[in-house]
């Protein structure tokens, strides 16, 4: 397996924790970026039905303009 | 004593460095598995790139 030989030199008690908190971070500070950035996901949680997030884009399906 | 009962540096010889690793990588893909079938239930029951 490639790089299978890693533990050999890392110890795993390091470098284990250090890869799992790697992902965990980034997929963590992905998530937060998405939810301060936009403001669907917050309607979204309190309540908001999916197609009332989406209704522009249904009115999109009947009448092609632009969307902004 | 062969190359491949040497132990290194972290008390660990090839084999088991090797075993570690197999099981790391098993555990990544099952964790890539399931992150994609959020991500695919997420897609379709939230307004997420709607």
């Amino acid at each position: 397996m490639i790089y299978g030989k890693i533990w050999c030199v890392v110890k795993p008690s390091v470098g284990i924790p250090i890869f799992l908190s790697a992902v965990a971070i980034a997929s963590f500070s992905v998530h937060l970026a998405i939810t301060t950035n936009t403001t669907w996901v917050k309607e979204f949680l309190n309540g908001k039905p999916k197609a009332a997030a989406t209704a522009p884009a249904k009115a999109d399906a009947t009448t092609p303009a632009v969307r902004t | 004593m062969s190359d491949k009962d040497k132990v290194w540096p972290t008390g660990l010889t090839e084999a088991e460095s090797e075993e570690i690793h197999r099981h790391l990588i098993q555990g990544t893909q099952i964790f890539g598995m399931i992150a994609a079938l959020a991500h695919l239930l997420a897609y379709l029951y939230s307004p997420w790139l709607k």
